[in-house]
């Protein structure tokens, strides 16, 4: 205030301080100065005063004194002293933040206004403006070029697209910018940093050019400077403005690449020495390497062109990058969340990519003995007390391992059966299947999604998984992991684990009859579809249960090769018909393509989810489902031999459907052309509009307030009624003036703003084309339906007449028998299996099926006469019927064993299909996790539900995840207490179960062990040192990423295996690095020294 | 992957011309027979050997109409050469090389190297331009020129190299002032003294490789 009132003093002249002039009145006549003048001293004066007004009386300056800071910067721009106050007062005016001292009272304006924002549009709307700016830059003088870096900030951050596009089409613009980076003036280079972090936001024009500019070199050398990933902020804004040229940016990717900036980005991954590990990353560090890792994860992204990715992740490979991360997985002291963001690049740095994927195999984690990364991270992945979005991420990693991978995927299976070459004691598919046991429903769908990804694309793996037998120790009767997975699924009641086993079971099924074949023997799995597929009711999200059951129906039959009597091709479409209703079959299939989490999932491959809960579909999944939607669809429809009109209604419906959705996509497209051309109409009326209203009110403002200080207020209102008058009636010829306008010829100012209109209205037109494309393959789509339609129809007319032949026989064979309804036992008959199968299972199967009267199973002339019934819906044969199949459904049910896995204090409970006392556990075992499972129930940790109550189950056994889980040095899991017990594979008789090869038969016996007395509770460390070292409970240690920036936040796959191993047993093993040796052999105290934050 | 120098280029001309589809030629190897429109500008990059040393051509495919063209002036300065394209089968692209030739001179620095290309010339049955005519034109402009196809690659290779032998001997008669960047010309790596492209300890720093 004392620059304020003695900068006054010298512009106006000392004058008597009794009346004191209104701010209003102040900073007019000083305007009037600044443009008067003729001494360039008074101006600057003037211009001075001016400045430091801008922020108190921000509206006045900005109404009245835009047009005296632009007469400054033509008229007087080689003074630098005039032209910094102007420059600094515009940036005042301009800004998008409100000032504290800012005086609102005589003004029509409050805070929050945006003022900053109305102003840049008033100063923007010259364009010469920006470029009059711009060329402020070129001047060294400090006083001039940092304000005017700053007025520019100002300007984009209150109208970022606008002034994108000046700064884009002023001659040189971004080139001026881009010199900025070199000032040596730290201020200034750093300014520029955000500035040119405004500019390139999301306008690829700007990104290629600042790309060109050489920005890159530019930044790398800034970042080289600061010290790589030990820099400040500075080298962070530098990442994230790399990160903004080469987001979407598929130029300037390849530009990256070609210039060999990659192997520049190597040294930020030097960021871990032995010091650090022990006191923690700061968090401008954790900063510094999340932005990197975006930067990455940018170049190899899933969505960018396959071979774009396929480059750099050949070049990441080659700068020793991928070595680099893969490291960082397996280092200690990493912050969760960085390790959750590195285990995703990670993951996306090898996806698809053979070379990089093996590598990411052959990685050891540097445990004692040395394991397999992957087999470190799995731990993790079915280890409920890791953060869920670790969890994710290593799903993720896996999927992309095994992504076209099909060496990948033969492996993981090769570990699930038995082979004479050695096997570590824990392997990848082992963790899987105990993921699949687990009581942890979470870890249910983790390790389905992740053993689905096994089969994707993979004809033989699906062959060779069906050869996979788990069995609980000395029980009779192995069962396929396969068998095992359908009871799962029946005796699971949570959605999401029900889901996991779909999309695990689809994926299995589609493309491979003979798991069709094995599946469909399996007692209850179709009775269990049916029910699930013909249900009405639904909870949340059970639609997608039901969905995908109907989906595996669909799956059953069109990949069907009937060689299952009881369940070939058109039995299955007729049970379709009669027991779900071909409606609502394809009403459950909608649902599953409708569902939010489908559109979420099919869009990106990695697992974007909020929450928990959020995890129900798989994207690989959604897309087979894709794939197979409208085959399955078919092939339930093809021959609905239904003889009333119903299946053809409901062709003709779904005609009807198409067409008008046809023809309301015309519509809505045209409308939409229409409204898009209307809108950008009016949009450039209204933004007229409101320039002018603006104007006429900060005039209004103005005025107002001095005529109420000068003539009272009553009079004052009719001033301002005046005023509103006059504001009406200036609208009203302004109107008229642009009516004029819009006749008159442009100018040539003019033309470039219409050229620039012209290059939005290109790229909206680009976009425009694209959903015109999309729009004409749903056409395709469409068109594709209706033949397909129109075929179903001629078959079925085919059908129907052949239909009403057989029947005709059929009625005549009725006088003699009556057809045993009843569903045979499946017996393997070695012959049909060894068939080998058709080369081209569609073609094979998608010939509609002739029946001829003799082939007809007994179940189609059940099913063809209660057609003739159909009217009748209480008729006494098909509730006999219905009684039939629901006895048969209990019955073959009953038998159906139990198993219950529990995971985590490490016994695994497969309970009932022995009796209890048949095996005699190890010596090493304490008995608890033998004996009954109520001893779990009463630990507040995540305990064994008690096994299901099957009729004739015998008494549960317990089964040790030992198989699964091997030592217990883990640093990731909490395996710690698990006992090393090995594996025992025994080859099985081919007699239980009908699968071909039956020499091949592998078997897990699972034997119950444990070390652990008493689980104890996680809450309650059962040594008082230990506590005391520990900052937090697991759960609360692990922050969900980007918000666990702070140390207390570290974490890592070692502290939470070294933290729950003390918290489940006092026989902890680490051997995963020095620091935790020297821990294991001297227990008691220094345990969790190394992980104490200092 | 290492270069001796590396030259920025831009191709210009008017929209169809075929800019794209020669720089695609050049890098793929491959012919796009659709007109696919450029927006603002593409990049593509490709290593050529000229006496023996390695050079790379970093090369910035621009937008032919009009709106586009305040943006691509922006690409001007920075380039070492110019290819300036003209359609054989279309006179008015002919005409309009001088209105693209003003624009370059004036944004662009005076050492630029200018090659002016006549493409399509597999299609001689619709040629509208005779090929003396672009010779004439060349030679009046101080340009080097050449007839070219994308489609068939007739002299396209030749027509990158050439342009490429012209600035590589204004670098060796001491025209260009190689160590400003904002020529459009850059000394790889190893081939500079005072190149600070590996920070110190880069290599022999503690990268403990997860042996911790
Ligand atoms: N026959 C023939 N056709 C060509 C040749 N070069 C390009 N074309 C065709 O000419 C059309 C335009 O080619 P582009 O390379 O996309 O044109 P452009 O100069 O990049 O156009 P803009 O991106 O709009 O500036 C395409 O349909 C090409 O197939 C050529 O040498 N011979
Ligand atoms: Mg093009």
């Amino acid at each position: 205030m004392n620059f304020f009132s003695s900068g006054l003093k010298s512009v106006l002249g000392t004058q008597e301080a009794a009346q004191q002039p209104s701010g209003a009145e102040t900073v007019e006549r000083l305007v009037e100065r600044v443009l008067s003048s003729t001494l360039l001293e008074d101006r600057r004066d003037a211009c001075r005063a001016l400045k430091s007004l801008s922020r108190k009386y921000r509206v006045e300056v900005g109404a009245h004194g835009m047009s005296a800071f632009t007469y400054v910067l033509q008229t007087d721009y080689a003074d630098c002293e005039i032209v910094g106050y102007a420059l600094d007062a515009l940036c005042n005016i301009t800004s998008d933040e409100d000032f504290d001292e800012e005086e609102w009272q005589d003004t029509n304006y409050k805070p929050g206004s945006n003022l900053g924002a109305q102003f840049t549009e008033i100063f923007i709307k010259q364009p010469d403006n920006v470029g009059l700016v711009l060329s402020f830059l070129e001047e060294y003088d400090f006083r001039v070029r940092w304000p005017a870096v700053k007025l520019l900030k100002s300007l984009l951050s209150s109208k970022p697209k606008e002034v994108q596009d000046i700064v884009l089409v002023s001659p040189m613009g971004v080139s001026k910018l881009m010199d900025l980076l070199s000032d040596s003036r730290e201020v200034i280079r750093n300014d520029a940093l955000l500035l040119l972090l405004q500019l390139t936001k999301g306008n690829a024009n700007i990104q290629k050019i600042v790309a060109f500019e050489n920005a890159f070199d530019r930044l790398f050398d800034v970042i080289n400077d600061e010290g790589y990933a030990d820099g400040d902020i500075v080298v962070e804004d530098c990442l994230l403005l790399m990160l903004n040229l080469l987001k979407n940016n598929v130029s300037n990717q390849n530009f990256f690449k070609e210039g060999s900036y990659i192997q520049r980005l190597a040294p930020m991954f030097n960021i871990l020495n032995d010091d650090e590990l022990d006191v923690g990353l700061t968090p401008q560090k954790v900063s510094n390497i999340n932005a990197v890792l975006q930067i990455i994860r940018t170049l190899v992204s899933p969505a960018n062109p396959g071979q774009a990715t396929a480059s750099c992740q050949k070049a990441l490979r080659a700068t020793g990058i991928v070595e680099k991360l893969c490291s960082i997985l397996m280092a200690g002291g990493v912050p969760v969340d960085v390790l959750t963001e590195t285990i995703i690049t990670v993951a996306e740095v090898i996806r698809g990519n053979l070379s990089n994927q093996e590598y990411f195999a052959s990685v050891m984690a540097p445990s004692n003995p040395p394991k397999e990364a992957i087999v470190v991270l799995l731990m993790s992945m079915v280890n409920e007390r890791q953060p869920f979005f670790l969890r994710c991420a290593v799903l993720y990693s896996f999927q992309c391992y095994l992504y076209r991978n099909e060496m990948g995927q033969t492996k993981l299976i090769q570990t699930l059966l038995p082979s004479t070459s050695e096997q570590p004691s824990v392997t990848a598919g082992q963790l899987l299947c105990g993921g699949l046991f687990s009581h942890d429903v979470l870890s249910h769908w983790l390790s389905s999604v992740a053993l689905s990804h096994a089969l994707i694309e993979n004809p033989a793996a699906k062959e060779s998984m069906l050869r996979v037998l788990l069995t609980p120790v000395s029980s009779h009767t192995p069962l396929s992991l396969l068998h095992h997975i359908t009871l799962l699924l029946q005796q699971s009641n949570k959605v999401q684990s029900k889901l996991g086993l779909l999309i695990l079971l689809a994926t299995w099924l589609s493309h491979c009859p003979p798991a069709i074949r094995h599946f469909l023997s399996i007692d209850t799995s179709i009775s269990y579809l049916t029910t699930q597929a013909g249900a009405t009711e639904h909870d949340d999200n059970e639609e997608l249960v039901q969905g995908l059951c109907a989906f595996i129906m669909g799956i059953c039959t069109h990949f069907n090769d009937d060689s299952v009597p009881s369940f070939s091709k058109e039995n299955l479409r007729q049970l379709i018909n009669k027991r779900v209703g071909l409606e609502v079959f394809l009403d459950k299939l909608n649902e599953v393509s409708r569902h939010e989490m489908y559109s979420r999932a099919v869009k990106h491959p990695n697992i974007r989810v909020n929450s928990p809960n959020d995890l129900l579909l798989d994207h690989e999944f959604c897309k087979l489902f894709k794939a197979l939607e409208g085959l399955v669809m078919k092939a339930v429809t093809v021959s609905a031999t239904d003889l009333t009109n119903g299946p053809s209604e409901n062709i003709e419906q779904y005609k009807n459907l198409i067409r008008e959705q046809d023809k309301r996509i015309t519509e809505l497209s045209m409308h939409y052309e229409a409204l898009h051309a209307q809108n950008v109409e009016q949009a450039a009326k209204i933004q007229e509009l409101t320039d002018q209203n603006l104007i006429l009110k900060a005039q209004l403002s103005t005025t107002s307030a001095a005529s109420q200080i000068n003539q009272g207020s009553p009079h004052g209102i009719n001033v301002v009624q005046e005023k509103d008058q006059t504001i009406a009636r200036l609208e009203e010829e302004l109107k008229n003036l642009r009516l004029h306008l819009e006749n008159r010829p442009l100018s040539a100012a003019e033309s470039q703003a219409v050229d620039s209109e012209v290059i939005y209205l290109k790229s909206q037109v680009q976009a425009l084309q694209q959903t015109e494309r999309e729009l004409m393959e749903l056409r395709k789509d469409q068109e594709d339906l209706l033949e397909l339609v129109a075929d179903q129809e001629r078959e079925i007319e085919l059908l129907k007449s052949q239909l009403r032949v057989n029947q005709e026989k059929e009625e005549d064979q009725r006088q003699e028998e009556i057809c045993p309804i009843k569903q045979e036992p499946f017996e393997p008959s070695p012959d049909r299996e060894e068939k080998p199968q058709p080369e081209n299972i569609s073609e094979a199967q998608d010939k509609p099926q002739m029946i001829s009267s003799d082939e007809v199973h007994p179940w189609l002339l059940l099913l063809s006469k209660e057609g003739d019934l159909a009217k009748d819906f209480e008729s006494p044969l098909q509730a006999e019927y219905q009684r039939d199949l629901k006895s048969h459904e209990s019955d073959s049910s009953s038998p159906a064993p139990t198993p219950e896995l529990k995971f985590d204090s490490s016994p695994v409970i497969l309970p009932p299909t022995t009796p209890l006392s048949t095996p005699t556990p190890p010596t090493q075992i304490s008995g608890s996790s033998r004996s009954t499972p109520n001893i779990f129930s009463p630990v507040p940790l995540p305990s064994p539900k008690p096994p299901s109550t099957g009729p004739p189950s015998p008494g549960p056994v317990t089964v040790p995840l030992s198989a699964l889980s091997g030592e217990s040095d883990a640093p990731v899991g909490d395996f710690s207490n698990i006992s090393n017990e090995p594996l025992e594979v025994t080859t099985l008789p081919t007699e239980p179960i009908a699968i071909p090869k039956s020499s091949a038969y592998s078997t897990y016996s699972w034997q119950a062990t444990s070390n652990a007395t008493e689980p104890v509770p996680l809450s309650q460390p059962n040594s008082s040192e230990n506590s005391a070292s520990i900052h937090s409970p697991p759960s609360s240690t692990i922050s969900p990423p980007r918000q666990a920036n702070n140390q207390e936040c570290r974490c890592s796959f070692r502290s939470v295996a070294l933290h729950q191993g003390l918290a489940d047993s006092p026989q902890v093993h680490l051997h995963c690095r020095p620091a935790a040796m020297k821990v294991s052999s001297n227990r008691k105290k220094p345990l969790l020294q190394p992980l104490s934050p200092r | 992957m290492s270069y001796a120098y590396l030259f920025k280029y831009i191709i210009i001309g008017d929209t169809g011309v075929g800019k794209s589809c020669l720089l695609l030629q050049f890098t793929d190897k491959r012919f796009q027979p659709i007109h696919d429109l450029t927006i603002g500008v593409e990049f593509g990059a490709r290593m050529i050997t000229i006496d023996g040393k390695q050079i790379k051509l970093q090369i910035w495919d621009t937008a032919g109409q009009e709106a586009f063209r305040s943006i691509t002036r922006s690409y001007y300065r920075g380039a070492a050469g110019a290819l300036l394209v003209y359609d054989i089968t279309r006179r008015e692209t002919f005409e309009h090389l001088t209105t693209w030739l003003e624009d370059a001179r004036q944004h662009s620095n005076s050492n630029m190297v200018i090659m002016l290309i006549g493409n399509k010339s597999d299609l001689e049955s619709r040629r509208d331009v005779k090929k003396e005519e672009g010779e004439t034109f060349a030679r009046e402009h101080n340009l080097i020129f050449m007839e070219t196809s994308a489609k068939t690659a007739a002299n396209v290779e030749e027509a990158f190299i050439n342009t490429a032998k012209e600035i590589y001997e204004k670098i060796q008669e001491g025209v260009f002032d190689i160590n400003n960047e904002a020529n459009g010309i850059k000394i790889g790596p190893q081939h500079s003294p005072t190149n600070p492209n590996l920070p110190p300890g880069s290599q022999g720093a503690n990268q403990s490789g997860g042996c911790c």
